[in-house]
């Protein structure tokens, strides 16, 4: 094993490392990268570099992302081949083998397709530059500012997918990577400079917690993750999108569930590590809400079988404190839920380090009990009843909710409840692509329509 | 009954044995006829003798911590008798970052005594004494920005000021307000004096040189006149020096730590030392450090990081033991010195369960 990586700051004016570091921690406790922390002073400095650098044109951004993906797959980049890259994110991310893999070569998916999955949000009665504009005028999408800051949170390589769109769109970006796992961010920026970026295309600027406020303060826009207190602090500004926990919900009516069903189940609780918002917290059922629990459980626990100490385990490999807090807080929390599985089965020490969480199940009495908006960053579900009267009301504040039900009125009313942002139809609520909205699209915050109109047209 | 004295001297270059000076500055102010109405109330509830039972420098961490009278007294209660003929004192007030704050009194005898120190500082730093200086550091009840003015005059220096109000600011922050507004109003009434005077000498926060530096053309006629740069009032870290250093070539920059509980700023034991080198000495006996375990008080080894607590022994005033909102690496004080030196200062997490908010200041 060699030591941790040093991942120096990537500013506007190129690589620097700063005397205050901050140790990135390894699941088995030891560090995995010294990450510099980016000072105020610095990071204003940036971002005014940024504000004062004109886009490249969309052709050329479009080309060099392209490049960039190539570049993140197969480069060495600071000092870290891709596989190296994948080893680090393994270390820190407490996702298992496959699935690192899966979500760091997805990176570079969202790398090269961001123009096209920001273009999704254009609307049809906009072009997307003006000199397109024939004679009888069109709207234009424009950007809403110059300057995007991304402050991201979590453990899941993908998260990277908005402020790539940004950057296609010609915004200039600072990212403020997790200071969980860094590796991602600064490989993008890495491979976004090795295409031909320019260092104030896109920054990569860990700073501590105090940092944040400055950062936002200094972007024209921001993209902000985390959880409930980030939230509620900026839900009302126009210039910060928000996106918080998902609270995703699957609704099981009709008769007993199909085998189908159970396993569509089954994998929106575990899929991305039962880590992701998109990943199911609640399932109500209109038929016997405790035998689907009670089958759910004996699913979920023939595929953790055998696999918890391997690399393949099912559910995220976290630290052995983490892990204690996390069973602390169910015992506190959860006493009036039934466990249908042990609440002792549900952590396996891991050979690698750390303690596998999940899968549990549970289930509780009422379809409006409070646990069922409890997301765990682990594979934990709560099985609750439903019923026809009640109708959309379990289901609000659900990022997603896979309805799996013939009553298209239903489809309906969790199209029209403004709290729900996206409905599946029998399709698990983690299916997710880039081509879809997630929170919105990232382009209806980030672009705005104006009419062109010119003489005789230019298109 | 005789009175005490205390052998105060009004030169700062001749030696006094520091257990003598302790001994002294205990019966003066434990003493009626010399001593404080607060202090002579206060020694009635202590559960020792000072003047019998306290025999070292280590015993003053027996006293008790005064931060609630020194909030809450009249003033007059806060004068050593001994004094009573002397010309009024000057009261100012702890910045409030911990709560309500906390008054002490500047004695003529202490002001002059300090002002001789500093300025003889200033000028073996390099300060461009006779040149412009502006100072955006809190006036009001804050001694910073009446201790520069005199500090000026001395040095034959004109004087330009922007005035801070650090409270207000810790306030809007606490509160989850936006600091923005008031940085950029600052930034503007400095921008009129920078972009008109020959500015040779700065002292002001590093969060508002920061916004300073944002602007080209302040930087720009910063970078051409200033000669002297003090950082006072928050905490420095060391990157945003080597960027402030980088900024600015040429202009010695010093990182200013004191508190108003001991009335001055520690002496830096080289003037030109960068921020990240240097050392923080006290003036002792007058004023001493000593870096201490926050749980049990006890000193920390040396080249270790622990809580500053500061001693202020003069005859105007007597804080014997206060725990500072921060912490540093003890380092030995000069020979035959009580106390510590210091080196890296930098707030404290959070004291007393209230939460430390730094803001411009």
């Amino acid at each position: 094993m060699s030591g941790p990586a040093a991942l120096p700051l990537l500013t506007h004016d190129g690589e620097r490392h700063t005397r205050a570091t901050e140790t990135v921690t390894a699941l088995d406790g030891r560090p995995a990268a010294v990450l510099s922390l980016s000072p105020d002073l610095l990071t204003a400095q940036s971002l005014r570099a940024l504000a004062r650098t004109a886009p490249l044109p969309a052709a050329e951004r479009a080309r060099r992302l392209r490049a960039a993906a190539r570049h993140f797959l197969h480069d060495e980049l600071g000092g870290l081949t891709f596989g190296r890259y994948r080893a680090c994110v393994a270390r820190v991310s407490g996702h298992n083998a496959p699935l690192t893999d899966q979500l760091t070569r997805a990176v570079a998916d969202a790398v090269a397709e961001a123009p096209d999955r920001a273009d999704r949000a254009r609307p049809t009665g906009s072009l997307p530059s003006w000199r397109q504009v024939p004679a009888a005028g069109s709207g234009v999408w424009t950007r809403r500012g110059e300057t995007v800051a991304a402050v991201l949170s979590g453990n899941t390589p993908t998260i990277h997918g908005g402020w790539l769109q940004a950057l296609a769109l010609g915004y200039r970006v600072a990212v403020r990577p997790s200071r969980r796992e860094p590796f991602t961010a600064h490989r993008v920026v890495a491979a976004l400079r090795a295409a031909g970026f320019r260092p104030a295309d896109a920054v990569f600027l860990p700073t501590a917690h105090a940092g944040v406020p400055g950062l936002l303060r200094r972007a024209d826009l921001a993209l902000l993750y985390g959880g409930d207190d980030l939230v509620a602090a900026y839900a009302g500004s126009p210039t910060v999108k928000v996106a918080g926990p998902g609270r995703a919900k699957t609704l099981v009516t009709g008769g007993p569930a199909s085998p189908a069903t159970l396993g569509a189940v089954a994998d929106s609780v575990t899929a991305l590590s039962g880590t992701a918002c998109v990943n199911t917290t609640a399932v109500l059922v209109e038929d016997d809400h405790a035998r689907f629990a009670r089958d759910l459980a004996a699913l979920l626990r023939a595929r953790a079988a055998g696999r918890q100490t391997t690399d393949r385990h099912l559910g995220p490999r976290v630290t052995a404190p983490a892990a204690d807090a996390l069973l602390a807080y169910l015992s506190r929390h959860a006493a009036h839920a039934r466990a249908e599985i042990p609440l002792q089965e549900i952590a396996t020490p891991h050979p690698d380090g750390g303690v596998v969480l999940g899968p549990a199940v549970f289930t509780v009495p009422t379809q409006d009990d409070p646990l069922l908006g409890t997301e765990l960053p682990f594979p934990c579900v709560w099985i609750a009843p439903w019923s026809r009267a009640a109708g959309t009301a379990p289901l609000r504040d659900s990022l997603v909710v896979n309805a799996i039900t013939d009553d298209l009125a239903l489809v309906d009313a969790l199209l029209d409840e403004p709290t729900v942002k996206n409905v599946h139809l029998d399709t698990p609520t983690v299916h997710g692509a880039g081509h879809l909205p997630h929170e919105d699209y990232a382009g209806t915050f980030l672009m705005r329509n104006k009419a062109v109109v010119t003489k005789g047209g230019t298109g | 009954m005789t009175l005490p004295t205390l052998p105060e001297l009004e030169d700062s270059t001749t030696p006094v044995d520091p257990e003598e000076f302790l001994h002294a500055a205990l019966r003066w102010h434990f003493t009626p006829g010399t001593g404080s109405p607060l202090w002579l109330d206060l020694a009635r509830e202590l559960d020792f003798d000072p003047v019998r039972d306290i025999r070292s420098w280590a015993d003053l961490g027996r006293f008790p911590d005064i931060a609630a009278p020194l909030r809450d007294r009249p003033v007059a209660d806060l004068l050593p008798a001994g004094l009573a003929g002397d010309p009024p004192p000057s009261v100012f007030e702890t910045g409030g970052t911990t709560g309500s704050p906390k008054r002490l009194l500047y004695t003529d005898r202490w002001t002059r005594r300090a002002l001789e120190w500093k300025t003889a500082e200033l000028r073996a730093a390099g300060f461009p004494a006779g040149a412009p200086w502006l100072v955006a550091m809190p006036s009001g009840p804050h001694a910073f920005g009446h201790t520069t003015r005199a500090q000026a005059r001395a040095l034959g220096s004109v004087l330009h000021t922007v005035d801070l109000d650090p409270r207000w600011v810790k306030k809007l922050i606490a509160a989850g307000g936006d600091p923005a507004p008031y940085l950029a109003h600052l930034a503007d009434q400095l921008g009129h004096i920078i972009r008109t005077q020959r500015i040779g000498a700065l002292t002001t926060t590093p969060p508002i040189l920061t916004e300073l530096l944002l602007h080209d053309d302040l930087a720009d006629r910063l970078r051409d006149s200033l000669r002297y740069l003090a950082l006072a009032g928050a905490h420095l870290d060391d990157d945003t020096y080597d960027l402030i250093a980088g900024a600015l070539p040429g202009t010695i920059v010093q990182n200013i730590y004191g508190s108003t509980m001991v009335l001055t700023t520690a002496r830096l034991r080289d003037p030109a030392a960068p921020p990240p080198l240097a050392v923080y000495d006290g003036y002792p006996p007058y004023v001493t450090f000593a870096v201490v375990d926050p749980d049990n008080h006890t000193p920390v080894p040396y080249g270790e990081r622990g809580q500053v607590r500061m001693t202020h022994l003069s005859s105007g005033v007597f804080i014997p033991n206060n725990l500072e909102r921060d912490t540093a690496i003890r380092l030995p004080a000069p020979p035959g010195a009580p106390g510590d030196a210091l080196s890296s200062p930098q707030p404290l997490a959070a004291f007393d369960g209230e939460p430390v908010v730094q803001g411009v200041y």
